[in-house]
């Protein structure tokens, strides 16, 4: 379906350019997340429950996830291709590369003092999966949207857009972590491991241009479901906790990003030229 | 469109086989095995649960065995203390001692974050298990010091002599009610043992079947020997089947020791009459203790004269014929799991007949032949409980869980005390045989099931201390609360808030200066190490001091009682008399009673010289030759006095 609709842009973007297009931009752009939210899935009854059989009778227990928020400035790298059609209206096609850690937590059955004498077998100060587990998320992704520029007679043009994002999981792991507790981390990471390979966000926000610089605000939310087993579960919500159900239920964002053009064609010159020497010849 | 064939094609959905059911501690009805893996070593970052060598328990459920969903909780216990103690005569210690806490998962777990103990949750399985316990895993890393001790010491030991031993758990109120064992939840809520005194006691056989008097000797008399058990020196495991939950298990091997400080005339009254050999002794509290070989324990004064004996599972053929005949008439089809004799110093005998099914039948020959008193029926059937008192449960408490029952029948008057599960509060009730409740107790409460005055009152005087048990007692037209604190404070409340008892420790700081000073006028002894509140009638301190001091002050300033081994707290007519008649040295301790309480009327002083001569005075110290007084409440006073000094020990 997300294939279709990202193929069906292309085209029309592709088609419009020959009819009304003036300059085609290539450029780089960095971005940060002020606020990156997931939501993961809240379940009345069900509760995720591993019985842990090792001597201290360790039970975890995941009443839903605990919301997780990330809040970095921390910038990332994206290319795009954009296309100015009489000053105003503008395709920006982006791809960008994105990664990111979070957390799932949890309640532990053991006292933090008992775990930290049973497992922390290095005496690190930090005391690591005692009631969660760091997430460490890369994604590529693809950026299409169309735009307004007011003002064009200005330096500082304002202008807004609307679009959509797809959103590739590159790699998806435990991040810090015992050594001597991977096997239990990672039965719970499998029980974690849903989120899906590809998914689609709505995207909009607006920014300033000056000259070839352009600074945007933008904000982002998932469209498709986020979750392997999210399609499942809305079909079917009683599915019991024994069988697998989906984790993740969206994700909200906001952005900030900072772009300017490193290449620029005009691609109607020859045409220009030609009108300027007619109003040359007649005012002659 | 390249970068998205390109993007979606380097994503791989990583699919991770770990085996979650090899390391899941939740079995059904369709049984499973569970491994109980050892916890990580400080010096290895293996991954230990992966490891087959790292399963320090391995349970093996056939089909059936359980009803519904269980949860196996596996703990062990070792306390150097504890196999010290066996060591001397008793038992050598061969492992640690193991046991299985099941829950059932439809109860869930506690959720609340702070500690909490609860009863025993006792429960058969409809099959056997199969237990194999790898008794040497784990050793190796061990970094506490008194575990190492005990492998140096102990467990290093370990040969073919060795057998398993089962420890029993009582089940809720099956050894009296004061004696059951607790499990205690964490402050995240969830069980994590049973409790170490409790263990302690059971162990070293301070707590055994309806025993009333307190025991002072360690025994193993409630281990028994399992009987079929196979150990595999190949991968260090014993495997042996469990039908139920209420044991403990350690394999260890049960040793003898000579006794030598006993006085001669003891060893030869034990010749004499009982012919049996001696495999324990203790002096405690001016008494003997012998242990004898078949685990029955005689009772000799100081100066040897005997006390009492209480002997355990006499066989069949040896019981007097009036209960042989009695057993065989109305008990020829049940089995008789033991027994208790106890032989009194006037020559008066009890038995209690101990049935596997639950029953203890008494017999005495208190009026010189023996006749039958009464019995005690410990069961979880409920068959034979009366219609018109389950009518009554089942109007009041709907629903109610029925759990076990205890029917007391003492020759005069019949009693049934039912258990009952109801909303997840625990209930007895005391019934009688035609169904008239004289009161219910509902044990295990939270403390928001508290009214907010007694709740109130608790944070108030306890300054937030954690509480060990609530109880509510529901009498007919009343109703109390019992609050016991971890530091075993007491307060008895009604819902309104009105005090009915207390008793706990106080600072030193808050003993009103009145009290103060009434022990300042009277006695020399000034350095306070401790203090209690008391509130019955009326308001006492019990005062301890550093000099061997005890007093009972009430609010008002007036002494009730004293007891001590500080000579200049006596007055200074009875020092005089003492110095002038004998010596300073020859003092022993002393007891004041004001009276007040005993039918003497006028306070007086009893001096307990070296050698036990006894002397009284009267409050100013003069000496009173021809006094005599009943001396139980100064032999109360004792014990309580001993049993803080022990205590502060």
């Amino acid at each position: 379906m997300y294939k279709k609709v990202t193929i069906l842009f292309f085209i029309v973007f592709l088609g419009i350019l020959p009819v009304s297009a003036q300059f085609l931009h290539i450029g780089g752009k960095i971005f940060g997340s002020p606020d990156l939210e997931m939501q993961f899935f809240t379940y009345d009854n069900n509760e995720y429950v591993f019985y842990f059989a090792n001597e201290q009778n360790e039970t975890i227990r995941f009443d839903g996830i605990t919301d997780s928020r990330i809040k970095s400035m921390k910038p990332y790298p994206a290319v795009y291709l954009r296309y100015d059609f009489n000053v105003r209206w503008f395709f920006q096609f982006e791809t960008f590369y994105f990664w990111f850690t979070n957390e799932a937590s949890y309640k532990n059955s053991v006292d933090l003092a008992e775990y930290s004498e049973t497992f922390n077998t290095e005496n690190n100060q930090e005391i690591l999966n005692f009631n969660s587990i760091q997430l460490k998320w890369r994604f590529a992704g693809n950026r299409f949207f169309a735009g307004y520029t007011f003002m064009k007679t200005k330096s500082f043009r304002p202008f807004v857009f609307t679009g959509f994002s797809t959103m590739y999981l590159m790699d998806f792991r435990i991040g810090d972590a015992y050594k001597t507790r991977e096997y239990r981390n990672q039965i719970l990471f499998s029980h974690l491991s849903t989120f899906a390979p590809f998914t689609v966000f709505n995207t909009s926000g607006f920014g300033i241009q000056y000259h070839g610089a352009r600074a945007s605000f933008y904000w982002q939310r998932s469209v498709s479901d986020l979750d392997i087993y999210a399609a499942d579960y809305k079909q079917n919500e009683s599915l019991s906790i024994d069988e697998p159900h989906p984790n993740y239920e969206y994700m909200v964002g906001v952005f900030m990003s900072v772009s300017v053009n490193i290449f620029s064609i005009n691609t109607q010159k020859s045409q220009l030229d030609d009108k300027a020497l007619d109003f040359f010849i007649i005012k002659k | 469109m390249l970068l998205l064939i390109v993007f979606s094609s380097c994503y791989k959905y990583e699919t991770i086989d770990y085996d979650y059911e090899n390391y899941n501690r939740l079995v059904g009805p369709q049984g499973g095995h569970i491994n109980f893996f050892y916890n990580y070593g400080a010096d290895t970052n293996m991954l230990l649960e992966t490891d087959t060598n790292n399963i320090i328990v391995e349970l093996d459920v056939p089909e059936g065995a359980l009803d519904s969903n269980f949860i196996f909780n596996f703990y062990t216990y070792e306390d150097f203390e504890v196999a010290d103690e066996l060591s001397k005569g008793l038992a050598m210690v061969g492992t640690k001692f193991f046991y299985f806490v099941p829950i059932p998962e439809s109860e869930g777990y506690h959720e609340h974050e702070e500690a909490d103990l609860s009863y025993h949750y006792s429960m058969n399985f409809n099959k056997p298990i199969t237990v194999k316990f790898h008794f040497k895993v784990g050793l190796e890393n061990e970094t506490n010091i008194n575990s190492k001790r005990l492998k140096y010491e102990y467990y290093n030991m370990f040969n073919a002599n060795y057998r398993l031993y089962r420890i029993k758990i009582p089940r809720i109120d099956e050894w009296s009610n004061i004696r059951n064992v607790f499990v205690q939840w964490n402050r995240q809520g969830y069980p994590v043992g049973y409790m170490a005194s409790d263990l302690y006691d059971i162990i070293l056989g301070y707590w055994y079947p309806f025993s009333t008097n307190q025991v002072m000797s360690a025994s193993i008399i409630n281990w028994s020997p399992v009987d079929e058990f196979e150990i595999n020196p190949d991968d260090n495991s014993v495997e042996f089947q469990i039908n139920n939950s209420d044991y403990m298990y350690v394999l260890a091997r049960i040793t003898q020791i000579p006794v030598t400080q006993l006085p001669v005339k003891i060893k030869l009254l034990i010749t004499d009459y009982f012919n049996i050999e001696i495999i324990r002794a203790a002096f405690i509290e001016g008494n003997y203790f012998v242990l004898l070989e078949d685990h029955s324990v005689a009772r000799f004064s100081k100066k040897g004269d005997f006390i009492s004996l209480e002997k355990y599972n006499v066989p069949f053929a040896s019981l007097p014929n009036m209960i042989k005949s009695y057993l065989i008439t109305n008990y020829h089809d049940e089995y008789m799991q033991g027994n208790i004799f106890t032989l009194n110093d006037d020559t008066t005998v009890q038995y209690q007949i101990n049935f596997q099914n639950g029953e203890c039948l008494v017999f005495n020959n208190y009026s010189g032949v023996f006749e039958y008193v009464g019995k005690y029926v410990y069961t979880d059937d409920f068959s034979g409980l009366p219609q018109s008192i389950k009518d009554y449960i089942d109007t009041k408490y709907p629903d109610a869980t029925y759990t076990n029952l205890l029917y007391q029948d003492d020759g005069y008057e019949q009693l049934y005390v039912v258990y009952i599960g109801y909303q997840g509060k625990h209930i007895k009730l005391f019934v009688s045989a035609v169904g008239d409740v004289y009161y219910s107790i509902y044990y295990g409460l939270k403390k928001q099931d508290i009214p907010d005055p007694v709740s109130s009152y608790i944070d108030s005087v306890f300054n937030g201390l954690e509480i060990k048990t609530i109880e509510l007692y529901d009498y007919v037209d009343s109703s109390e609360y019992q609050v016991i604190m971890l530091n075993e404070g007491r307060i008895d409340m009604k819902p309104d808030g009105t005090l009915i008892y207390a008793d706990y420790p106080i600072l030193v700081s808050e003993v009103p200066e009145i009290v103060n000073n009434a022990v300042a006028d009277k006695f020399t002894s000034s350095s306070m190490i401790s203090a209690r509140y008391l509130f019955f009638s009326n308001i006492e301190y019990e005062l301890y001091y550093v000099e061997d001091l005890f007093v009972d002050v009430k609010s008002s300033g007036k002494v009730i009682f004293a007891m001590g081994t500080n000579f200049y707290d006596l007055p200074e007519n009875a020092r005089t008399y003492i110095i002038d008649n004998y010596s300073e040295d020859e003092f022993g301790d002393f007891f004041y009673d004001s009276g007040e309480y005993s039918d003497e009327g006028n306070p007086y002083y009893v001096v307990t010289l070296q050698d036990n001569t006894i002397l009284f005075f009267d409050d100013d110290g003069n000496y009173e030759p021809n006094k005599k007084v009943n001396l139980k409440r100064r032999n109360q006073a004792i014990q309580k006095y001993q049993q803080f000094i022990q205590n502060r020990n």
